[in-house]
C-alpha cells in the first residue's frame, strides 16, 4: 500500500529517489514492457548480429547551467558515458537533443555545446546526431539536454547484482556528495559562497575498463551513484542482488566543504548526487588491490573500502555511524529539503 | 578545535555507553527521557545511538519540532495565500512538504503558486525589497532560537518602510508546552533532554520550575553524540542522587542568562498569545504575536478571510500522541504505509526532525525495539 | 528543531553583518545578535544569524568531562566517587535559581 498519489507530478518525482521509481514501475514499465526494460539497469544490453550493443538515454535540467566543476554540457556527456561504463560497455557514440529557452544567450549555449565537446573528446565518444527546439520564454529553464548513449559490450563481461556473494567487498571510486553540494549551494534562496565546493562530474570509462581488465570475473557490478547519491545506489544494489550490506561510515570520505554544506543545511551527504562517482562490488581476494589500481588514476585518487556483502535480509543496508552506533540507509523519499529550523 | 568532530570520537561514545550501563544498572528500573528537541531526535537516529544507550533507557521524542507543531489550519492557510496572486510566500525548506487540507506547499508550486524556500528571514526580506510590486509573504516557524532572526527582519522591514512584507506567524516558546506535557494525565517522563539552541536564546532561567515543582531534571544538550551520551549520563546521576536540577552539558554555547540582545529584539516586537498546537491544544501564552506596533504586518490580519477553521488530523493519524510521547509512530495505523516520507500525511513524517520520518528514514527495524517498550510503559 | 553549526567569523561588514566560515562553505549572516563579535572568534549560526558564541575553554572542559565519565567504565564501584561527572551548577549567575531545591 502506498501513500496518496496527488494525481501529479511533483519534483520529487524527479528526484531519482522512490518516486521515481514508482513512476517507471507503475506508468512507465507496464505501457512499455519488454525483457530489456524489465531488467531496469542503467542501460540496456541488446543482442545485435553478434554484437552486444548497450543503449541508454538521460535528459539533464540543471539550474544553474553552470556551476562550479561543470556545467549542463558536460554532465550531459559524462551522465550518459557513465551510464554506458558502470555496465561493463565502451562507449561510442551520444546523440544530443537541446531544447532551448527563447531568450537564452548564444554566448551560454556556445560555451554549452563547447564544454560538451571536450567531454565527447575526453570520454572517448563522438557526437553524432542531434535535434533543436525552442521554447517560448517561460516554458523552459534556459536549457534542457537529452543525450542518448551507445556502446558495445566486449566478449568475456559479465556484470549483474546477481553476480554479487556474501564476502565481497564494497568499493567507491571518490568522496561523495560534491555535485549534489555545488548545485544546492548556488540554488536560489540559500546564496553560499562555494569556493572549494565544485562537481565531480567526471567521466567514469577509464576506470571502469582498468578494473575489469585488470581483475576479469571478480569485479561483479557496479554502479554510477547520481541523484539519490550513495545511499540510494547501495540500497538498490542490496535488493537487486538480494543479498545484505554492512558499510563503514567512517570509512566513506565526504570532503570538508560538502560536509560543511550539509551539516549548514541539516542533509545527509550520503544522499547527496555524485556525477562522477562508481560504486563497484568485488571479490574480497582482490579488493585492496582494485583500490590501490583505481587511486592511480586522477578520477579515483580516494578511492576507498566501505563495507562488505553479507548473509542477511536482502536489501538491508545497516551502516556503522562514526559514534559506533548502527543505522539502517534506506532509499532517498522526496526531495532533499533543507533542514533548517 | 572545531566545536563538532571532536564530539564524535566513537571509541569514546564506547567507554561512555558502558558507563551509561553501569549507571542504569545501578538505578535499577527504566528511566525515560524526553528528548524535547527534534534536532536531538535527529541525532540520535543518525547516529544510531539507540545501540549505545542502555535497554532501561527509552527515548521519548517530544513536541520540539516546529514544522509538526504547526496547525494543519494554518499550513492550509499558507497554501491559500501561497494562490493568492500577486504574493510570494517565502518559507523554510522543511515546511514545504506538509499537506494543508487541500494541498502542500510543494504542491501548491507545481501548480503555479510562488512559494520560495530560503535559508533565513533575512533572505525573504531582501525578496521584499525586490519585488516592491509584489507581496511577500514570510512564513514565520520556530522556536525561540528562530524567533530573534524574524523578529530582527520585522524591526528592519520597518526601520526601512517596507510595506510589502507580512508575517504568517505560528512561533511558539518551550517552557508553557513542557508544563502542558508535565500536566498531561497519559504522559509518564522521568526527565528531560533540554533543547540546546533554545536554550542559547533563553538561559536555563524558564526551566526551573521542571526542576523544582516537578521533580524532574533537564540536562540541555548539545547535539553531537558524545553530548547526548552526557547528558544522558547527567541525567542518570541526578536521578540516583535524588536531586533533580536544571544543568547544562552544551556549556560552550549556553549561557545561564542566555543571550541579551535577542531576548530583547524578540521581546520589543512579539508578545504572548494562546497558541493551538498539533496534538497538544492550545497551550496559554506559548505562541508570539506581532506586538500593536507591528500588527499591520500580520497576515492573519491583512487575509483574515483565508483562515480556515480548525482542522482535526487525517482519519487515524497519531501525531498528536507520538508528540505528546505518548505513542510511537509504529503504534500509529498510518505509519509506513498510508503515510511516507514521499507522501506524508501526518506531520511527524515530513519533516526530518519528526519523529515518524526519522523511525522512517534511519531504519525501522533498528528503532522498532526500544519504540514498542516505550509505547508499553508510557500507556501503563 | 533549531539546527545551529559551528562557524567562524572572518570579516565583519557594516550593518552588522559578517562573512562566516562553515567548514569551508561561506555565507553572510548577521552578528547583531552578539555584542562585539572579532573576526577570528567561532560563533553557532542559526537560520543567517550568530546566536551564540562559541567559548574553546568551555568545550575542552566538556571533553576532559567526557573522558573522565568514559573512565568511569573501567573502575570497580568502591572507587568512583566522588563522581567526577556530576553536573554542576548551570554557572555562577544561575546557581541559586537553575540549580534544584
Amino acid at each position: 500500500m502506498h501513500g496518496r498519489d496527488p494525481g501529479y507530478i511533483l519534483v520529487a518525482h524527479g528526484s531519482g529517489g522512490k518516486l521515481t521509481g514508482d513512476l517507471f514501475r507503475d506508468l512507465f514499465l507496464p505501457a512499455f514492457r519488454n525483457p530489456y526494460l524489465e531488467q531496469a539497469g542503467d542501460q540496456a544490453v541488446v543482442p545485435l548480429d553478434g554484437v552486444r550493443l548497450a543503449v541508454t538515454t538521460d535528459s539533464f535540467v540543471v539550474s544553474p547551467l553552470f556551476f562550479p566543476g561543470g556545467d549542463i554540457g558536460r554532465l550531459a556527456v559524462y551522465g550518459t558515458v557513465n551510464d554506458l561504463a558502470v555496465g561493463g560497455a565502451v562507449p561510442a557514440y551520444l546523440t544530443a537533443g537541446f531544447i532551448i529557452e527563447e531568450g537564452l544567450s548564444t554566448e551560454d549555449l556556445r560555451r554549452v555545446v563547447q564544454s560538451m565537446s571536450e567531454a565527447a573528446a575526453r570520454a572517448g565518444v563522438s557526437i553524432i546526431a542531434g535535434d533543436t527546439k525552442v521554447v517560448e520564454r517561460g516554458k523552459g529553464d534556459g536549457l534542457f539536454i537529452n543525450t542518448t548513449g551507445v556502446g558495445w559490450v566486449p566478449p568475456g563481461v559479465e556484470l549483474g547484482p546477481a553476480r554479487i556473494r556474501p564476502g565481497d567487498r564494497l568499493l567507491v571510486s571518490g568522496p561523495v556528495g560534491d555535485h549534489g553540494a555545488a548545485v544546492m549551494a548556488r540554488r536560489a534562496g540559500l546564496d553560499f559562497e562555494v569556493e572549494g565546493l565544485v562537481s565531480d562530474t567526471a567521466p567514469l570509462a577509464g576506470l571502469v575498463q582498468a578494473l575489469l581488465a585488470a581483475f576479469p570475473g571478480a569485479v561483479r557490478c557496479m554502479r554510477d551513484a547520481t541523484r539519490g547519491g550513495l545511499a540510494t545506489v547501495l540500497v538498490e544494489l542490496a535488493t537487486a542482488s538480494g543479498k545484505a550490506f554492512r558499510v563503514d561510515e567512517a570509512a566513506i570520505a565526504v570532503r570538508e566543504p560538502v560536509r560543511g554544506l550539509c551539516e549548514v543545511l541539516g542533509i545527509d551527504p550520503l544522499y547527496a548526487a555524485c556525477e562522477g562517482r562508481m560504486v563497484a562490488v568485488v571479490a574480497a581476494d582482490v579488493a585492496e588491490a582494485a583500490v590501490e589500481l583505481l587511486r592511480t588514476y586522477p578520477d579515483g585518487q580516494q578511492a576507498m573500502l566501505i563495507g562488505t556483502v553479507a548473509e542477511g535480509p536482502p536489501g538491508e543496508v545497516l551502516m556503522r555511524t562514526v559514534a559506533g552506533g548502527s543505522r539502517r540507509l534506506e532509499l532517498l523519499e522526496g526531495e532533499q529539503l533543507p533542514r533548517i529550523c | 578545535m572545531k566545536f563538532a568532530d571532536e564530539f564524535r570520537e566513537s571509541s569514546l561514545a564506547r567507554d561512555l555507553s558502558r558507563t551509561l550501563a553501569r549507571e542504569a544498572e545501578a538505578i535499577g528500573r527504566p528511566v525515560r527521557i524526553m528528548e524535547v528537541c527534534g534536532g536531538h531526535t535527529h541525532a540520535i537516529f543518525k547516529f544510531g545511538l539507540y545501540d549505545l544507550l542502555p535497554p532501561s533507557v527509552r527515548m521519548i521524542h517530544g513536541p520540539g519540532c516546529p514544522v509538526c507543531v504547526t496547525p494543519r489550519a494554518v499550513v492550509e492557510m499558507a497554501v491559500r495565500l501561497a494562490e493568492q496572486p500577486g504574493i510570494i510566500l517565502c518559507t523554510f525548506g522543511d515546511m514545504m512538504r506538509v499537506p494543508g487540507r487541500t494541498r502542500s506547499l510543494a504542491q501548491a508550486r507545481a501548480l503555479g503558486a510562488d512559494v520560495r524556500m530560503v535559508y533565513s528571514a533575512l533572505d525573504a526580506l531582501e525578496i521584499a525589497r525586490r519585488h516592491p510590486d509584489r507581496t511577500v509573504v514570510w512564513f514565520a516557524i520556530g522556536f525561540e532560537t528562530t524567533v530573534p532572526g524574524t523578529a530582527s527582519a520585522v524591526r528592519r522591514a520597518r526601520a526601512e518602510h517596507l510595506h510589502n512584507f507580512l508575517l504568517l506567524c505560528n512561533q511558539v516558546t518551550i517552557a508553557p508546552a513542557l508544563r502542558a506535557i508535565l500536566e498531561a494525565p497519559d504522559v509518564r517522563v522521568d526527565a528531560f533532554i533540554g533543547p540546546g539552541h533554545v536554550s542559547v536564546i533563553i538561559g536555563t532561567e524558564p526551566y526551573r520550575f521542571v526542576a523544582e515543582q516537578y521533580r524532574r531534571p533537564v540536562v540541555i544538550s548539545g547535539f553531537e553524540p558524545l553530548d547526548i551520551l552526557h547528558s544522558v549520563f547527567q541525567i542518570l546521576r541526578q536521578i540516583r542522587s535524588g536531586r533533580p536540577e536544571v544543568a547544562v552539558q552544551y556549556r560552550r554555547a549556553v549561557r545561564p542568562e542566555g543571550n541579551r540582545l535577542a531576548l530583547e529584539v524578540m521581546e520589543e516586537v512579539f508578545e504572548p498569545r494562546d497558541q493551538e498546537w498539533r496534538g497538544l491544544g492550545v497551550i496559554p501564552a506559548s505562541g508570539l504575536a506581532l506586538r500593536p506596533p507591528y500588527a499591520d504586518m500580520d497576515a492573519l490580519r491583512v487575509f483574515a478571510g483565508l483562515l480556515p477553521p480548525a482542522l482535526p488530523d487525517p482519519r487515524g493519524c497519531r501525531c498528536g500522541e507520538v508528540l505528546r510521547g505518548v505513542a510511537t509512530p509504529p503504534d500509529c495505523p498510518l505509519f509506513g504505509t498510508a503515510c511516507t516520507p514521499s507522501y506524508p500525511m501526518g506531520a511527524c513524517m515530513v519533516s526530518a526532525e519528526g519523529a515518524c520520518a526519522a523511525y522512517y528514514r534511519y531504519g525501522r527495524s533498528t528503532a522498532a525495539q526500544p519504540a514498542a517498550e516505550v509505547g508499553e510503559i508510557a500507556r501503563s | 528543531m533549531c539546527l545551529a553549526v559551528p562557524a567562524r567569523i572572518e570579516r565583519l561588514h557594516p550593518n552588522k553583518m559578517a562573512t562566516v566560515d562553515l567548514s569551508g562553505v561561506r555565507r553572510q549572516v548577521s552578528v547583531e545578535l552578539l555584542d562585539e563579535v572579532r573576526e577570528g572568534e567561532w560563533v553557532a549560526v542559526h537560520v543567517g544569524f550568530a546566536i551564540a558564541r562559541l567559548d574553546e575553554q568551555e568545550a575542552r572542559e566538556t571533553l576532559e568531562l567526557l573522558r573522565q565519565v568514559a573512565e568511569l567504565a573501567d573502575l570497580p564501584p568502591a572507587e568512583e566517587e566522588p563522581p567526577p561527572g556530576l553536573p554542576r551548577p548551570a554557572g555562577p549567575a544561575a546557581a541559586k535559581g537553575a540549580s534544584g531545591p
